[in-house]
């Protein structure tokens, strides 16, 4: 079962790439998750919701900004046992968790987990519009930094090794002749990689290369 | 002559005239008138069709010459006619003239003749009785000569005391002339002999003025003395027909003369004026026998024979008369028949016959019916002197057949026959006397009858036993129903004694109340009780109970039924025993009435079930203390649940609120979405109603209501107490499989106690699998029905288990492995179960974990 069927607008769709944020509802109390997907609609958020973990785990989750609203307690997979399974999936939804009766040792145990916020009933609702929206916020901007760094990891795929090693190297921080010394080649030679690869990766400067390079992580090759 | 005066052409006159001559010869002849007719219409005739001319009447000279014509004609035949009667007349006188003269000389020569010879007695006597003439006959019978009585008074022949008899007779005469008198009477002789006379006498006028007696007798001695005999005769015959009632009567045949005697017609009931045809006869006989008469008449006709035949007459009354008759037939000299013959009036005897033959038949009868047969035993001659029909019934003998004592003596039983033997030559030796005796007859089908025997002898001329006389009666019959009454009396002595002793098994006395409900009879046959016979004897019962005014309605109600004659059972009333301790009595009783249906009063038993009671007051005492604690251990089962009846509570109050929320965000649109608006109010409706439904059901748990036992579905009870339990499964990380079977049957049984129980055993569950880790915290709720119909539910965990130890300890009050709770769930669920008529119990099994079941019975066994 799911909580689109309870919407009192059909037709939302959790895959369609809106550019709209869509908000997870993952409640086994039906009234609840009917009330939460009633409230997130009535401010134009989309909604799916789920009666429980498996029910979700078992869709594919969309490529669009997201929330998911958990439940602490659920029958089966419970609360935090899905932020484990989601994080070992490296599925990172940003999680508010919501409580009936929260205790301090389970919220540390979701903060840690990398919980949004977790609420605590009874809780205003506004609080939770405005812990969904900065969720959404965030999940939005990791997936801009996520897009951005998967350009720059296909047009770093593009190179060829030897450009790459060059890249690398450049990146470092490493003068040409360093570079030659380092990859045994000739200066000349370094100099028209570090071309190539400028002109490959698309930066308009060395510390635009260098900014790329840290954004692909693959600076970490100090030199020695 | 028309011819001849057509052929003279004569004048019509001169025809005329002469038709006037042949006329007047003509009526000389005597017959005039036809005779002119004759002429005159040929003549008119003959003139008027062949000769017109000739007749003519139109000439006026004619006509006066008709009408002379005529008038002459008319004259002259008359004159001629009376010239001739004249001289007819006169002539014949002449001639009777001188035969009369001859006649009377003769005639009176002859009379005097006549007279004096006639064999009868003449007198004419003048009005004073003194004889003008006597003829000589007369004279003669006398003794007198007639000279000797003329013209002396004719009473000298008669007897003195006739005399004045004769006179006023005379008298008579003379004042009747002309009219004759007719009269019998004596005369004496000259001699002194007297003759029987019948006398006829007429007195006449006798030339001019004198008048005479003229006296006719006839001597009438022997016909007189002749009917007297036969009168006296007649009337011994009529005496004896009367007495014999027998007529007689007489027919000829031929003359059709029928004499019927008196009693005839009495017999026939027809007056005795009447004319006796033979056709009165048929008349009365009886219509069946009628055709028998006629036949029987009618064939004696022909053969001209004797007959005698016996029929019925019908009389007008609608009695019926049976006649015997015995005819003679007379053949007489003429050839004619007659009849003479006597019918009897036997219906006396025919009814005496008859109601001889109905009295056998009553008596055939009543020894059929009664089995009774009766004999005569001649002694001597060892044989049946009489044996009636029944004898040879009951002894199966031919009714033709002579019977040898052999055979008598062979359908005697063998045990019986030397008693019979002894009975018999007792009664013989006894001379007399009654004497009984009872025996068995074996019949050859080997049937077996039962006889009573009553006889007496019978002492003959010689002074010794004759006869044997007696009666046989079959009390076949009677002995099997002595029999079956014997053994109807044992059984119903048995079957009195097979109840007395239920009565008294099961109560302590039993008691009988008259029709005014005083106690009658009171027999205690435990002494438990210690109530006193004769303290209650004659007392009412609300006399002798104690309760009466605490409990005014309980024995209104009481009184009702007693005098509604309606039987009551379980009375329980209050009294003392004659200690003066109370004691309770339970009563039952049953109105009792006589066989036309009066009320008699009332029987019954009483029980002293005052250990019973006190039982009852401690048992309700008890389930009162258990019915408490049930109550407490709820309220502490609630207690345990706050959390998660809060967090029920707040479910739905949160998507209230939400819904709430949303609800105004829809509205708040620029174009605010109503029917979204609409679907979050329905929506908070809906949880409203949830979260009253949570707080319903937990006040009903809170309640400490009364036990209320009604027909529940078990499957319904486990689903409330799922939707109570749930957050605390949730919470626990318990998941719950339920197994309900459908359509189960419905138990009787109080829904929050069981509520209580399925919640006791589930918090239970749920709180064993606390400590497991490694592996699913499962929870499983069963319901199904066994073989017997019961209801078995189990509720199983997989948490730490049960000790064998524990195992037995487990439903004591007050064992508890918990730090918190009174210990008191399972003790009190068990009581719960138990007072639901079922059991809990645990259930082994090889996987970790406990099961705990109860079995309940079904509504209906519950009831019954």
């Amino acid at each position: 079962m799911t909580g689109l069927s309870d919407s009192p607008h059909q037709g939302v769709k959790a895959e369609e790439p809106s550019g709209r944020a869509i908000v997870f509802v993952i409640d086994d109390d039906v009234s609840i998750r009917r009330s939460l997907s009633n409230l997130f609609r009535s401010v134009n958020l989309d909604v799916a919701a789920f009666g429980s973990a498996q029910e979700m785990l078992q869709g594919k989750l969309p490529e669009v900004a997201s929330c998911l609203v958990l439940d602490v307690r659920l029958p089966g997979l419970s609360g935090l046992e899905l932020q484990t399974e989601l994080a070992k999936l490296n599925l990172h939804i940003p999680i508010i968790f919501i409580t009936g009766h929260g205790d301090i040792p389970m919220s540390v145990k979701a903060m840690k987990g990398g919980a949004v916020d977790f609420l605590t009933k009874p809780f205003r609702d506004q609080e939770l519009l405005d812990a969904v929206v900065a969720a959404t916020e965030r999940d939005r901007k990791r997936r801009e930094v996520e897009k951005t760094v998967a350009n720059l990891q296909s047009l770093f795929e593009t190179l060829s090794p030897r450009e790459q090693a060059v890249m690398k190297l450049v990146a470092a921080g490493l003068m040409n002749k360093q570079v030659a010394a380092e990859l045994e080649l000739a200066e000349i030679t370094v100099k028209i990689y570090r071309g190539r690869v400028m002109k490959k990766m698309g930066a308009r400067s060395l510390a635009d290369l260098i900014r790329m390079a840290e954004t692909l992580g693959i600076c970490a090759n100090q030199p020695e | 002559m028309t011819l001849t005066s057509l052929y003279l052409h004569t004048q019509f006159a001169a025809t005329a005239f002469g038709y006037l001559e042949m006329i007047l010869v003509f009526s000389l002849m005597g017959s005039l008138i036809p005779s002119a007719t004759l002429f005159i219409l040929p003549f008119a005739a003959l003139a008027y069709f062949f000769a017109p001319p000739t007749f003519n009447l139109d000439d006026p000279r004619d006509l006066p010459v008709v009408v002379a014509f005529l008038v002459a004609s008319i004259v002259g035949t008359h004159l001629i006619g009376k010239v001739r009667r004249e001289k007819e007349v006169a002539l014949e006188a002449a001639a009777r003239l001188r035969r009369s003269e001859a006649e009377l000389r003769d005639r009176e020569k002859q009379w005097r003749e006549i007279f004096e010879h006639n064999p009868v007695m003449h007198f004419m006597v003048n009005p004073t009785g003194m004889v003008l003439n006597v003829n000589t006959f007369g004279a003669t019978q006398l003794g007198y000569a007639p000279s000797e009585l003329v013209g002396h008074s004719v009473l000298k022949v008669f007897l003195e005391e006739d005399r004045p008899f004769v006179r006023e007779r005379v008298g008579l005469c003379i004042e009747t002339v002309g009219q004759s008198h007719t009269w019998e009477i004596q005369k004496i002789r000259k001699d002194g002999s007297v003759l029987w006379v019948r006398e006829n006498a007429k007195a006449m006028q006798w030339a001019e003025d004198k008048l005479v007696v003229l006296i006719a007798c006839e001597d009438i001695t022997e016909r007189k003395r002749t009917e007297t005999a036969l009168r006296r005769s007649e009337a011994h015959l009529a005496q004896a027909q009367e007495l014999s009632r027998t007529g007689s009567f007489g027919w000829n045949v031929a003359t059709g003369e029928v004499h019927w005697s008196k009693e005839t017609f009495r017999i026939f009931q027809y007056d005795p004026s009447t004319e006796p045809t033979p056709q009165l006869v048929l008349d009365r006989t009886h219509p069946e026998d009628r055709a028998a008469v006629r036949e029987t008449i009618e064939r004696a006709l022909q053969n001209e024979e004797d007959f005698e035949h016996e029929y019925r007459l019908l009389m007008p009354d609608g009695s019926v008369k049976h006649l015997h008759a015995v005819v003679r037939a007379f053949g007489k000299a003429s050839g004619d028949i007659e009849f003479v013959g006597a019918v009897t009036d036997i219906t006396a005897a025919k009814q005496a016959e008859q109601q001889l033959r109905r009295s056998e038949a009553y008596l055939a009868e009543a020894q059929h019916l009664s089995h009774t047969g009766s004999w005569s035993w001649d002694v001597h001659r060892l044989e049946f002197v009489y044996r009636s029909a029944e004898i040879d019934r009951l002894f199966g003998f031919d009714p033709q057949q002579a019977v040898s004592i052999e055979t008598i003596r062979s359908r005697i039983h063998p045990d019986d026959l030397p008693r019979l033997q002894e009975v018999s030559r007792q009664a013989i030796e006894d001379k007399g006397g009654h004497f009984e005796y009872d025996f068995r007859i074996l019949l050859p089908d080997g049937a077996m009858r039962r006889i009573h025997s009553v006889a007496h002898a019978v002492v003959g001329s010689d002074g010794n036993v004759s006869e044997l006389i007696g009666t046989h009666m079959d009390v076949t019959e009677q002995h099997a129903a002595r029999e079956r009454l014997e053994r109807a009396l044992a059984a119903l002595r048995e079957s009195e004694q097979r109840f007395r002793d239920y009565a008294e098994t099961a109560s302590d006395w039993l008691w009988e109340t008259g029709p005014d409900h005083r106690i009658t009879r009171f027999s205690e046959h435990t002494s438990a009780a210690g109530i006193l016979a004769t303290r209650v004897v004659g007392l009412l019962r609300w006399e002798i109970a104690r309760d009466v005014e605490a409990e005014p309605e309980k024995w209104r109600q009481h009184r009702a039924t007693l005098d509604a004659r309606l039987p009551f059972r379980d009375f329980i009333y209050r009294t003392v025993t004659q200690m003066g301790s109370p004691i309770y009595v339970r009563s039952s009783g049953k109105p009792f009435f006589d066989a036309d249906g009066n009320f008699l009063g009332y029987r019954g038993v009483s029980t002293d079930i005052t250990a019973t009671i006190r039982a009852d007051q401690a048992e309700r005492e008890l389930r009162k203390a258990q019915a408490e604690l049930a109550h407490v251990t709820r309220v502490t089962t609630l207690g345990e649940l706050t959390t998660s009846i809060a967090h029920e509570i707040n479910q739905p109050l949160a998507a209230i609120v939400t819904n709430g929320e949303a609800c105004l965000g829809w509205l708040g649109r620029e174009t605010p979405d109503l029917s979204a608006a609409r679907c979050s109010v329905e929506w908070i409706i809906e949880d409203g109603i949830r979260a009253s439904e949570v707080i319903r059901r937990i006040r009903a748990l809170a309640k400490k209501s009364e036990i209320e036992m009604v027909p529940v579905d078990i499957n319904d009870i486990v689903k409330e107490v799922i939707a109570l339990v749930a957050r605390e499964l949730v919470s626990h990380q318990v998941s719950l499989r339920t197994e309900l079977a459908p359509a189960l049957p419905l138990i009787l049984g109080d829904r929050v106690q069981l509520q209580q129980v399925i919640t006791n055993l589930v918090m239970n569950g749920i709180e064993a699998m606390q400590t497991v880790r490694d592996r699913p915290r499962e929870l499983v709720i069963q319901s199904s029905e066994d073989d017997m119909g019961r209801v078995h539910l189990a509720v199983t965990d997989c948490g730490i288990g049960i000790t064998e130890d524990d195992a037995d300890r487990v439903f004591n009050p007050f064992f508890t492995t918990k730090s918190s709770g009174l210990g008191m769930g399972l003790s009190i669920c068990r009581s719960i179960v138990e007072a639901h008529g079922g059991s809990l119990s645990i259930a082994r099994k090889q996987e970790p974990g406990a099961t705990f079941q109860f079995v309940l019975p079904l509504h209906k066994e519950v009831v019954s």
